[in-house]
């Protein structure tokens, strides 16, 4: 009986812990250049003539938008770039969710990521390499850095270059799956042709699946 | 006790009361009741018998170009013959003319026209409506017919239905139908909704105080809870 007590006495306590912590406030902060026009309470916020909107450690900017302050969303278009740490992505046109944390961009979309890799330089730093992966949408979710792209997808790593029909990243782990008519060209001209492949971005790591598998190399007579 | 104790006692209250009838009466003397409101210390009596000509209860009316611009109801008003001001006191109602018709509707502690300017300035807890509801409240408007224009050179409080707009400075377009604005704007939503921050150049909110346009680099600023809906 006393345990049932106890028990309940702290699942009260975290249930009111939970209720009393205040749900935390994002501050965002959206500059227009030329012109705003704002339509009510309710209403959209329509910009023109270049914006910037800075939320986190994101700073979005675009020729064009039209915003719901109270919903959190915008559409952007024009020129739309986002940097986010060592992301940089620019596409013709966006939809951005701040309280979903999502942006959903499309149009010559082309992520450019400084990736430090596992590998060392001669004075024993560690290379740094930058991915481009350049696709025709691409949904990003801002919290984890993680994205999927679809629509000719294309990456280039040094001298590694990569095709697919899509790609997804895992940020934690580094890895960049693609899918779908997967070709893979590595430094030295060898290829891989398959149905799945994972990359990982930190390292010159491959591996590759697919029901019917092609790989071409040459060898030095 | 002694006769002469009691008669030192006597003389000393009677003393200490005089004191306090020649202070309460004399040294810190009360306004008159029939002084104007949040200007007793202002209008002393020299001030008001410098007037030639003080009325109680009226209804003044400004003209311009033979077309009724203003309107308004006083509880005192006081004119100089040599003077080009009227000051009307406690006014009560007063009216806003555009194209004929009555835009905008105010009450005032104070009302100063002139007659060299045409212009009509209200202090003193000027509460402006439109419509038939409340629009702004501040301490000082400055109506100029000439320019179709309020000047509003101090904080202003714009009530709307959506909420509450606070501003540094306005102006109101009566042609225009809009409201201008610079600087930092305070927009409270009703209903302890969101608030946000306006910093610009140049806002022109709708006459509703609602909506708003901003040209030049504009800044808004606001807080979302970061939870998802």
């Amino acid at each position: 009986m006393k345990r049932v007590l106890r028990t309940g006495v702290i699942l009260f306590a975290v249930a009111m812990l939970a209720v009393s912590v205040p749900a935390l406030a994002k501050p965002v902060k959206v500059t227009a250049y030329q012109s705003m026009v704002h339509k009510g309470a309710k209403g959209d916020t329509v910009i023109e003539g270049g914006l910037e909107i800075e939320y986190d450690d994101i700073v979005i900017t675009a020729d064009r938008a039209t915003m719901n302050m109270d919903a959190g969303i915008a559409k952007l278009a024009g020129k739309v770039s986002l940097v986010q740490k060592d992301v940089t992505i620019n596409c013709d046109s966006m939809d951005l969710d701040i309280k979903k944390k999502t942006a959903t961009v499309a149009g010559s979309v082309r992520l450019q990521k400084r990736e430090t890799q596992a590998e060392k330089d001669e004075t024993g730093k560690p290379k740094v390499s930058v991915i481009t992966l350049t696709c025709a949408r691409m949904e990003i979710f801002t919290n984890t850095q993680d994205f999927h792209a679809s629509g000719s997808v294309s990456m280039v790593r040094d001298k590694q270059r990569a095709r697919a029909d899509e790609a997804s990243y895992t940020s934690s782990e580094k890895v960049l799956i693609l899918t779908g008519s997967v070709f893979i060209e590595g430094e030295n001209k060898e290829t891989i042709k398959c149905d799945r492949a994972e990359l990982h971005t930190d390292q010159t790591m491959l591996a590759a699946e697919g029901a019917k598998m092609e790989i071409t190399f040459e060898i030095e007579e | 006790m002694s006769t002469k104790l009691v008669k030192a006692v006597g003389m000393s209250v009677v003393a200490l009361l005089a004191c306090a009838l020649i202070y309460a009466f004399v040294i810190n003397r009360p306004a008159s009741p029939t002084a104007g409101p949040g200007s007793a210390g202002d209008r002393g009596s020299s001030k008001r018998a410098s007037r030639d000509l003080v009325f109680d209860g009226v209804a003044v009316e400004g003209r311009e170009g033979g077309e009724r611009v203003w309107m308004l109801s006083a509880l005192r008003v006081e004119a100089g013959a040599g003077d080009s001001r009227a000051e009307m006191y406690q006014i009560t109602e007063g009216q806003i003319y555009r194209g004929g018709e009555p835009y905008l509707t105010f009450s005032a502690g104070r009302g100063v026209y002139d007659k060299k300017t045409g212009q009509l300035r209200l202090d003193g807890g000027v509460k402006v409506a439109s419509g038939g509801r409340d629009l702004l409240a501040t301490d000082e408007v400055v109506w100029d017919p000439k320019q179709s224009r309020v000047l509003i050179p101090g904080k202003t409080e714009i009530t709307t239905s959506a909420g509450v707009v606070t501003v540094g400075h306005l102006e109101v377009d009566i042609e225009a139908d809009k409201l201008y604005t610079a600087g930092d704007v305070l927009v409270r939503e009703a209903e302890g909704r969101r608030s946000y921050r306006v910093d610009g150049h140049d806002i022109r909110f709708s006459s509703d105080g609602q909506s708003f346009e901003a040209r030049g680099e504009t800044t808004v600023q606001f807080e979302l809870d970061d939870s998802e809906d």
